[in-house]
């Protein structure tokens, strides 16, 4: 998409570049790859958008947020805070990306238990072999009472040794949620591969800066945990759900 | 700096033009005070960013744009010269502290003519300053003095008391070898400057020991310097760093 951009002014400059000095030192995307690769040469940038803050892009690269100011000079790294609000704007351009990563990954790609009317709808990648996510799925159906839809992505983590080929025996299996309450359980399942989408969730994963399981996320790409007991989950999603609520004096 | 200040206000304030002070500065400390109710504020000051105010607030550095809206806490980097910005103020404030701390508030294990001179922020308490000291003698033999402040941490119950008894002892550097050793330092009690340093450590955000800083006030890496051998070398890396960045600023 930005690269899209890119190109677009590239031939836009080509044509009028005697009209202005520096024509592309306008363009964020151009201005903010200019200043990280000068600090960084193989960063990926993932997202350049306006930031809250007057004078700064908003931009999310390697998975991590920065802000740049809009003339190249200065980044920022750590946790920008609105303090009246008493709130990481830094986040903000991270939620952004998540979403869209998040809406990226299509049905067909996901494991789902869901309760017949869902109330609430949440993307969880998970690891077989990590306990919190097993502790989370032994309580499915408590999340499922109430009214949360689980996603799940398979997410196996290099630190588990032997954990991508149990999460492809899961995807490969006829029936992929049965599998995966058995893997669950502990249950060791003869070894089965096919194509599977593991490699693709493994690389949104990264670009959006998860680096642990379980990582629960909503639709709008808030984080939600790690590990979160049902009531309180739903507790978030409830919260969330009612923003006037909370912002109430 | 500070009495140029001083007199760069005075001769600013006999001028019917003048503005009384940056109005700016009390936005910023206003914004912290909402904040931070109880922080002490040790500086406000212009920051390289534009629209920013640098701030020093229980050692550590933040930003906070003059209107008083945003509080950036991280790291600042200046891109054309690859700095951070941070690390870089921190190092100065560092520097600036460390300078002016006598001989009579430290233990000092010095050579003649030393290539570095690093001081060390230590806890009589903590196995890490303990296994730092095994190395003194060939510190000292590679041409390192080491000065140590005494920053006994809260986490360690009676290193205060310990810290005390070294300073007390007759020949501190004796007793601060001994007790890095394992030998109950006692608890002989006098007039010492442990408070003192101790504050200034936490002014200074240290927040670990043994904190090794060089004479521009970088912290070292002490995962860089496993051996004397490697404390030389990365002390001799960061002195060849600094020179190149002088040049560069220039």
């Amino acid at each position: 998409m930005f690269r899209f951009v890119l190109f677009t002014l590239l031939a836009v400059c080509a044509v009028s570049a005697s009209a202005a000095a520096d024509p592309i030192s306008n363009d964020p995307t151009a201005v903010v790859t200019k200043a990280l690769h000068k600090l960084a040469p193989n960063a990926k940038i993932e997202s350049v958008t306006a930031a809250p803050l007057a004078g700064f892009y908003a931009v999310v690269v390697d998975g991590r947020p920065v802000f740049v100011s809009t003339d190249g000079k200065y980044l920022i790294e750590g946790h920008v805070l609105d303090i009246e609000a008493r709130r990481n704007v830094m986040d903000d351009a991270m939620a952004g990306v998540r979403k869209q990563a998040l809406a990226n990954i299509p049905q067909s790609k996901r494991i789902t238990f869901a309760p017949p009317h869902p109330k609430y709808h949440v993307t969880v990648f998970t690891d077989v072999d990590c306990p919190y996510c097993r502790e989370f799925h032994k309580q499915i159906a408590e999340y499922n009472k109430l009214g949360i839809a689980v996603d799940y992505v398979l997410f196996p983590l290099v630190i588990h040794p032997g954990a991508d080929k149990k999460a492809q025996t899961v995807w490969c299996s006829k029936d992929r949620n049965v599998a995966y309450n058995e893997a669950m359980d502990g249950k060791a399942l003869a070894p089965l591969a096919c194509p599977n989408p593991i490699a693709e969730i493994t690389n949104t994963a990264n670009a959006i800066g998860i680096n642990g399981t379980p990582a629960i996320f909503s639709d709008d790409g808030a984080q939600l945990g790690g590990y979160v007991p049902p009531a309180q989950l739903a507790k978030q999603l409830q919260d969330m759900a009612q923003p006037q609520a909370k912002s109430a004096p | 700096m500070l009495k140029k200040i001083l007199v760069l206000a005075a001769l600013v304030a006999a001028t019917p033009f003048a503005h009384a002070a940056d109005p700016a500065e009390k936005v910023v400390r206003d914004a912290l005070h909402s904040l931070l109710p109880l922080a002490v504020v040790d500086k406000v000051a212009k920051s390289d960013l534009p629209g920013f105010y640098e701030v020093v607030v229980s050692g550590q550095i933040a930003y906070v744009s003059a209107d008083g809206k945003y509080l950036l806490q991280g790291s600042l980097y200046d891109v054309a010269h690859k700095q951070n910005l941070t690390d870089a103020s921190l190092a100065k404030m560092r520097a600036q502290a460390i300078a002016k701390l006598p001989a009579t508030k430290e233990i000092r294990f010095d050579v003649a003519n030393p290539k570095h001179t690093v001081t060390v922020f230590t806890d009589v308490d903590c196995p890490y300053c303990r296994a730092f000291h095994k190395n003194i003698g060939q510190f000292n033999a590679l041409g390192i003095s080491v000065h140590y402040v005494m920053y006994p941490l809260d986490i360690h119950p009676n290193a205060d008391k310990q810290a005390v008894a070294v300073w007390c002892s007759p020949d501190r550097n004796a007793a601060y070898t001994a007790a890095m050793n394992g030998k109950d330092p006692g608890t002989a009690t006098c007039a010492n400057p442990v408070s003192e340093t101790k504050a200034l450590g936490i002014a200074l955000g240290i927040n670990a020991t043994p904190t090794v800083l060089t004479e521009d006030g970088t912290s070292v890496d002490l995962g860089k310097a496993t051996s004397p051998q490697a404390l030389l070398a990365e002390l001799d890396r960061l002195s060849a760093e600094r020179a190149k960045t002088k040049v560069a600023a220039r």
